[in-house]
């Protein structure tokens, strides 16, 4: 979904990829045999102070046989530190860290496969029987499930003969030697003595003791982090935090010979770290991740079927024979899912469509695979590969064995249904939602710093409200900016642990649609816990571990779009606007005609695209009249192009220049030609630049992937793309391209690393781009309806919607409680707005109302509605807000004055004295008419009597305003010429890639006006700016093509001039 | 959120209930002052004022908590008609520094409606002027509430005058019985009272003699005798005194005063005197003395205990120590001076240097921490004083140690115990202050406390167990 695209603070280091050269991290065993067992990664939350990674890389550096990750009741790290040190070259023990019912706590590592699904089960156990979050274990559940786990007992306070006791217990379960005691030397001043007692302890109970050092984080500058993580876990300040703090920074990742030194007296009990670590033999590799048997007809093998179901699509796609340039990637997709055994998968994703469709859910594939042949004929996806030239190639290889990738899109009111369709079909056991690892990001990594620090809370707030939301840590500037001083000792500290802070985990989310299923119990391989929403279970792992392990996943997403697409063809479909079969129409019809659509791309073409799927924002529109897309990939392109990516790699100009003919298109060579030309020599896609390193810079297909997982995280891992760098441009050098193109092609592709989109999930895009745009040009009532109906969704507000409706010539029909549904409508070619637009009304009430009317004909008085439909007074009420009772010759005050005396419980007698409904109508005071529309705006968020702004023009004029619709024209606003222009404030925008520059959109009756607005000016008119609703404006008009704004030096509000409009207009930000 | 904010903050765009972070970004620079709001000690200014305001009327009353009333009925003759009256409110207001609005009306409602509502500073409404003078101002002038003033504006009702001008029989089954009520409190239709508040005075008794004398005895018996009086009106009023004031009025000089202050409250005249009596002595008679006047200035309520109950003693013993070392600090801090008298107290620290804090005697408050983390020596030395020390390993045991010049062997060296140091009390530069500790047993039995700084390598002996 575009709303997440923001890149991983953290990147897995499954992304990290093995680089050229970064073999194997030169691991050299230390002289000592030492193992360490016990460490806490940052998946304790807010205890580990280390990422599972440095702790690994850390005992490798270090020369550890081996190293453990025990976090409390929690394998959330283990895929992480798993593949991290498969990298540094050091055997992981997998384990974890009990806290039974009590505070017993005991790390378990299972020795093999069937011990390892044994702990996740008695995990997944304890996580679903506690609030979510949480883990509940008895002593008993833990001895139910021991068999196979090693496990390492940590010695209580007291060596009493209750832990005694507990200890022998436990010896009779961890029976053959799996039991051992943990000793650690961690300097409190008493440490020999106590090691004197569990030796003995050891001895008596012949148990033998092993040595740890309760590991808290990789090294011991750490420590002011875990105290300050202590801090945030209790809530306190860290002058508060007292002994909850820890005395020293011993709990880091020892030396071995250190270690040695420190249980020189113990020998066995470090040699004992060595075997366990040994017998713990189980590695993550084990795990054989197996698709669901994806039930086929009888008789039919999965390949078979696949290959069945896909050819009668192909036959369904092309009445008229299947093109031969399709039948022969049909046949190569085949033969490759059949070699690499996905059919399971494309069957799943199959399945959950005709789900979707026999539901009248409307979806749309997009993703790696979804691109194929194969998802067209299934009818996956709308691309059709005739048409556009996509490469299934890169989405699925030979040499990457790693699971295909389709997101899927639902319409997102109804995505539950699908969910619990596959959680149905699957069971719980079999398939849950990934996790989402929610981490600090710089602000509130800031503020939770800032807090544990002492900071006071304004410092505090100045400082996080400073920072641009996503990563970026604060520098001296931003916090002078803030009023503190940078050098303050504390600020400093602030600062410089919110930085370390930035990336560590927080909490365990769900995903938003990744769900995993598996052909055996999923507890088996990943403990289950449960997610915050009911009725849903979450893994412990998020979509990069589950990449890495190689297991299943679909996406489900939700997208507004979708919806507002079914609910256009079903209006449609009521006023008899059906595809050429009759039936109603799809988004496959609306892609049939793309061939006819000029109306359609002329529309688009003058950036007249409010509604339109991703091309209605203002930096989108300001694109269109540049671009001017004529074909389906120019949308594919203007979909892709603006987009943090190609603008921060500078491949916007480039591409502009060429295509408005002003730079010629050439190309080093005809290998690069094949992969440039579509885009005219200029990189667009990830998968371009993958393909150039492969074809220009000789990249082998795991390298070029490399680079795109690279592309992905270099902000953090900046040294992994800097050597694909110079791999690249030495590659290219020597396939004998010049250096500067070389160069240049690197930097467009560093680009990518901020937001590169795809060309498949662009190409998935620009359908429903083309689908609502041809509903926008052909059915702009139904279209505006529709996309009112599906709300929240979009850049635009109803009052935007219903205003360009109007501009298009649709006719718009006020609510009415006689005429209207609870959603809007079409009625004889005009838009009827639905009672859903009326603020705080409950939808039963609404489709009471219309049921009512429906039943009994159309009302004359309110008292008869209200006692035939049996709606509260409440709803009335809102109803009467929103001025629905037109047809009744009632508006708003007369409406609501009639309301009034009616009572849901019957009255209390003196109340009764004049409760008649009519009484004291004609001496109500006259409202108005600037507060009639004042009022609309406020109980429906639009009106359709007037705009606030002509009941000023009169004042406006005699101030030389000029109403904002004549900025379009030329000829009465040329550029440069300094303007005036006045509106209401529609949205207020400061995108971090802008650097300080505040975008703001003004309103006035006749048209809208695009301000930009410089750092400096809006800190001069800080308040205007932020504040008002009515605004003022004198500026500078720039213009390029047909795209205008307003440079605006002078903000003034106008507030004071509808006093009533601050507290009733729409929600302003 | 904003409570309030001076004018020019308002101007600025601050408004009351405007999230803090969002007035701040009003300003461009953070140079903005904030105070925290503090409603009791709002309304107990309020309280003050309002018994300040005793001098134009006796019957005066804090109202919510931004208003005062006063029923003026019959006061304005004294100050020369209530034009006056209105006159030497308002400039008695400024004087004090507060920007008051002030209205004299014939009834509360109207007097509460134009003074917040109205256009004007001050003004007076004269008994047949009340309907106009309301007319104009929005509903919320009537003081219902807020949920019947917005449901008036949507049906147009905007001010008090539209809906005068309404039947009065359509508006209750529309608005509820309260806004009738309010209506017609404000018309004067309806009678409304005023509580008016009471100030309790301190407990104070006065003595005048015959004529001025300088006998110390006299004086003395005086003031004991005045005392017992005091302490007898305190427990009527179950009050302990907190602080006392003792004023002699001198025949030529002005009055000397002596002030005593107390941990906790005491109606005992025994103690009370004891702490006293050092102070009269060195009192300064001049030509003699010609009253003496003595008031329980502070004074705090004191919860009585059942001392004894059927023979069996409660809490009694225990109270009975804690009042008994309660006088005892009276007694030293009253000799000795205020900040004189302390006691230590546990914090929660590693560091030993820091683990425990003076405060002053009286202060019995939160206590954070109620035991040591480690053991501890007995003796803990201000300056821990250097040492040479002889260690067979980096950490290992201590062999020979040298201390204020005499060198002692280890015979048992428990340890080390290793303790970081506070890294947010140092500045971000500043090494790293871990120290490792060792308990040392010398030859002749005694333990020592040995430290030494990780980084520098320096021993030390911080203290001792004796």
């Amino acid at each position: 979904m575009p709303e997440n695209d923001f890149q991983k603070l953290r990147p897995h280091p499954v992304k990290l990829g093995t680089g050229p050269g970064s073999a194997n991290g030169g691991f050299t065993s230390s002289l000592v045999a030492y193992a360490e067992l016990s460490v806490t990664s940052n998946f304790t939350f807010l205890t580990g102070a280390s990422h599972p990674e440095e702790l690994v890389e850390r005992a490798a550096a270090l020369g550890h046989r081996a190293v453990a990750i025990t976090d409390t009741n929690s394998l959330a790290g283990v895929v992480r530190a798993h593949v991290a040190a498969k990298t540094a070259g050091i055997p992981l023990v997998v384990g974890c860290r009990l806290v039974l019912e009590g505070g017993l706590a005991i790390c378990v590592y299972p020795i093999d496969r069937p011990a390892y699904s044994r702990l996740c089960r008695l995990l997944t156990l304890g996580k679903r029987r506690a609030p979510k979050g949480e883990c509940h274990l008895t002593l008993h559940d833990l001895i139910e499930h021991a068999k196979g786990l090693l496990a390492v007992v940590e010695p209580a306070s007291v060596l009493d003969d209750a832990f005694i006791k507990v200890v022998h217990g436990l010896r009779d379960v961890f029976d053959d030697d799996r039991l051992s005691i943990a000793a650690s030397f961690l300097y409190t001043g008493d440490d020999e003595n106590r090691l004197r007692q569990i030796a003995a302890l050891a001895t008596h109970t012949r148990v033998p003791m092993v040595a740890t050092n309760r590991v808290l984080y990789h090294e011991p500058g750490r420590r002011p982090l875990q105290d300050v993580l202590t801090c945030i876990r209790h809530g306190c300040t860290i002058e508060q935090a007292g002994y909850r703090l820890e005395a020293n920074a011993e709990r880091h990742i020892k030396p071995a010979d250190e270690m040695a030194r420190l249980f020189a007296a113990y020998r066995d009990a470090i040699s004992r770290t060595v075997e366990i670590a040994e017998r713990a033999a189980f590695s993550l590799d084990e795990l054989r991740y197996e698709y669901p048997a994806e039930p086929c007809p009888t008789g039919l093998s999965p390949t078979a079927y696949l290959e069945r179901e896909a050819r009668a699509g192909a036959a369904r796609r092309y009445p008229n024979g299947v093109p031969e340039k399709t039948r022969g990637a049909l046949e190569h997709e085949l033969a490759l899912i059949a070699e690499l055994k996905y059919e399971a998968y494309f069957l799943t994703c199959y399945d959950i469509v005709r789900f979707a469709r026999s539901r009248g859910i409307l979806c749309q594939g997009r993703g790696g695979a979804a691109n194929s042949a194969v998802c067209y004929c299934l009818g996956i996806t709308e691309v059709d590969p005739n048409k556009h030239s996509l490469l299934f190639e890169r989405f699925i290889s030979r040499e990457r064995n790693e699971p295909p990738d389709i997101d899927i899109d639902f319409e997102h009111e109804r995505r539950e249904e699908v969910l619990q369709y596959v959680y149905e079909k699957y069971g719980r056991e079999r398939a849950a939602m990934t996790a989402e690892v929610i981490s600090y990001r710089g602000r509130s990594a800031i503020r939770d710093v800032g807090k544990a620090m002492g900071l006071p809370e304004d410092a505090v707030d100045a400082l996080a409200k400073n920072l641009s939301p996503w990563g970026e840590a604060a520098t001296p500037d931003r916090v002078r900016e803030c009023g503190l001083n940078p050098s303050d000792p504390t600020i400093r500290r602030v600062i410089e642990l919110s930085a370390e802070l930035i990336g560590f985990p927080r909490h365990l989310s769900q995903h938003v649609g990744g769900m995993v299923i598996t052909r055996g119990p999923l507890c088996d391989l990943v403990p289950i816990e449960n997610a915050a929403m009911d009725n849903r279970t979450v893994i412990e792992w998020d979509k990069d571990d589950i990449d890495a392990m190689g297991m299943l996943k679909v996406d489900c997403l939700g997208l507004g779009m979708l919806t507002c697409l079914r609910r256009a063809f079903e209006l449609l479909d009521g006023i008899g606007v059906r595809s050429t079969t009759g039936k109603r129409l799809t988004i496959a019809d609306v892609m049939e005609q793309e061939a006819t659509g000029d109306a359609v791309y002329e529309m688009i073409g003058h950036a007249d695209t409010i509604g339109v799927f991703q091309i209605e924002s203002r930096a989108q529109m300001s694109m269109l009249p540049r671009l001017i897309p004529r074909t389906f990939y120019d949308l594919v392109i203007e979909v892709a192009i603006v987009r943090p990516g190609p603008i921060q790699g500078g491949m916007v100009h480039p591409y502009l220049r060429r295509r408005e003919g002003k730079d010629p298109v050439e190309f080093p060579s005809d290998a690069v030609r094949d992969v440039l030309e579509r885009t005219l020599g200029v990189p667009l896609f990830q998968e371009q630049a993958m393909q150039l390193a492969i074809v220009a810079g000789g990249f082998t297909p795991d390298q070029a992937d490399g680079l795109r997982r690279s592309m992905a995280s270099w902000k953090r891992k900046g040294n992994a793309i800097a050597r694909y760098g110079e791999q690249l441009i030495d590659g290219m050098v020597a396939n004998g391209y010049e250096q500067e193109f070389a160069e240049q092609c690197f930097d467009q592709i560093k680009g990518f690393s901020e937001y590169g989109f795809p060309e498949s999930h662009a190409a998935s895009f620009a359908i429903l781009v083309y689908a609502s745009a041809w509903l926008k040009r052909h059915h702009p009532a139904a279209f505006a309806a529709a996309l009112i109906n599906s709300q929240p969704m979009g850049f635009y507000k109803p009052a935007q919607i219903v205003r360009d409706a109007q501009e298009h010539g649709v006719e718009v029909q006020p609510i009415d409680v006689n005429r209207s549904g609870w959603e809007c409508s079409v009625e004889d070619g005009a838009l009827r707005l639905g009672m859903r637009l009326a603020k705080g009304l409950a939808q039963a009430d609404a489709e009471r109302i219309a049921d009512a009317v429906g039943i009994h004909g159309r009302f004359s008085t309110i008292e008869s509605l209200w006692r035939v439909s049996g709606v509260s007074v409440k709803s009335l009420r809102c109803l009467a807000r929103a001025d629905a009772f037109g047809s009744m010759d009632l508006d708003r005050q007369r409406a609501l004055w009639q309301i009034k005396p009616l009572r849901d419980e019957p009255m209390p007698l003196f109340e009764r004295a004049d409760a008649s409904s009519e009484a004291g109508l004609d001496r109500l005071p006259v409202i108005s008419a600037v507060d009639r529309v004042l009022h609309d705006y406020s109980s429906a968020g639009l009106s359709l009597k007037a705009h606030p702004l002509s009941f000023l023009r009169a004042q406006l004029d005699e101030r030389g305003v000029t109403p904002a619709g004549d900025l379009r024209l030329e000829r009465l606003c040329p550029a440069k010429r300094r303007v005036t222009v006045a509106g209401l404030v529609l949205s207020r925008q400061r995108p971090s890639t802008a650097s300080g520059v505040t975008f703001i959109t003004l309103e006035d009756e006749t048209g809208i006006a695009n301000l930009i607005i410089w750092r400096d000016t809006f800190e001069r008119y800080r308040r205007v700016g932020r504040l008002s609703t009515l605004m003022l404006t004198r500026g500078t008009i720039e213009r390029e093509g047909a795209v205008v704004h307003l440079h605006a030096s002078h903000l003034e509000s106008l507030d004071y001039c509808l006093p009533r409009i601050a507290s009733s207009s729409r929600d302003f930000h | 959120m904003i409570t309030a904010c001076c004018q020019q903050a308002a101007q600025a765009g601050v408004r009351a209930d405007m999230p803090l972070a969002q007035a701040r970004a009003l300003f461009a620079t953070p140079s903005v002052r904030i105070e925290t709001h503090d409603p009791s000690a709002d309304a107990a200014a309020l309280y003050r004022l309002a018994v300040w305001a005793q001098r134009f009327s006796p019957v005066v009353a804090a109202d919510g908590t931004d208003g005062l009333l006063l029923d003026v009925t019959g006061c304005a003759r004294v100050w020369g008609g209530e034009e006056r009256l209105l006159r030497a409110v308002v400039d008695a207001m400024q004087r004090l520094g507060f920007a008051a609005r002030v209205m004299i009306a014939p009834t509360l409602g109207c007097a509460w409606a134009v003074s917040r509502f109205g256009s004007k500073r001050a003004c007076l409404v004269s008994p047949d002027s009340v309907r106009e003078a309301l007319a104009p101002l929005p509903t919320a002038a009537l003081r219902v509430d807020g949920a019947v003033a917005t449901q008036l504006g949507e049906v147009g009702i905007e001010r008090v005058g539209d809906l005068l001008e309404l039947p009065r029989s359509t508006l209750p089954a529309r608005f509820g019985s309260e806004l009738l009520l309010r209506l017609d409190q404000a018309l004067g239709q309806a009678i409304e009272t005023i509580e008016p508040v009471r100030p309790v005075p301190p407990a104070a008794v006065e003595r005048m003699f015959d004529g001025p004398t300088d006998r110390v005895e006299a004086i003395e018996l005086t003031v004991r005798e005045l005392l017992d009086e005091v302490t007898g009106e305190l427990e009527r009023r179950s009050c302990g005194a907190r602080r006392v004031d003792v004023e002699l009025l001198r025949s030529d000089l002005g009055p000397e005063r002596l002030t005593i202050t107390l941990g906790r409250p005491s109606q005992n005249a025994k103690h009370l005197w004891q702490l006293l009596r050092p102070k009269l002595e060195r009192a300064h008679l001049g030509f003699g003395v010609e009253a003496v006047r003595v008031c329980a200035c502070v004074a705090a309520k004191i919860r009585h205990e059942q001392a004894e109950c059927d023979g069996v003693a409660g809490d009694a013993s225990a109270a009975e120590i804690e009042r008994s070392c309660g006088e005892l600090l009276d007694t030293l801090r009253n000799r000795l001076g205020e900040g004189r008298v302390l006691r230590a107290s546990l914090r929660e620290s590693r560091l030993p240097e820091r683990a425990f804090e003076m405060r002053d005697a009286s202060d019995t408050g939160s206590v954070t921490a109620g035991v040591l983390m480690s053991d501890r020596p007995s003796v803990l030395f201000d300056r821990p004083s250097p040492s040479e020390v002889i260690a067979l390993t980096p950490d290992g045991p201590v062999h020979r140690l040298t201390w204020r010049g005499e060198e002692h062997g280890a015979t048992a060296c428990v340890g080390p115990e290793r303790i970081g140091g506070e890294w947010w009390r140092a500045h971000p530069t500043q090494p790293d202050r871990t120290r490792d500790y060792f308990a040392v047993r010398d030859e002749r039995g005694r333990w020592l406390w040995l430290g030494r700084g990780v980084e520098s390598g320096r021993w030390f002996v911080h203290g001792v167990w004796a």
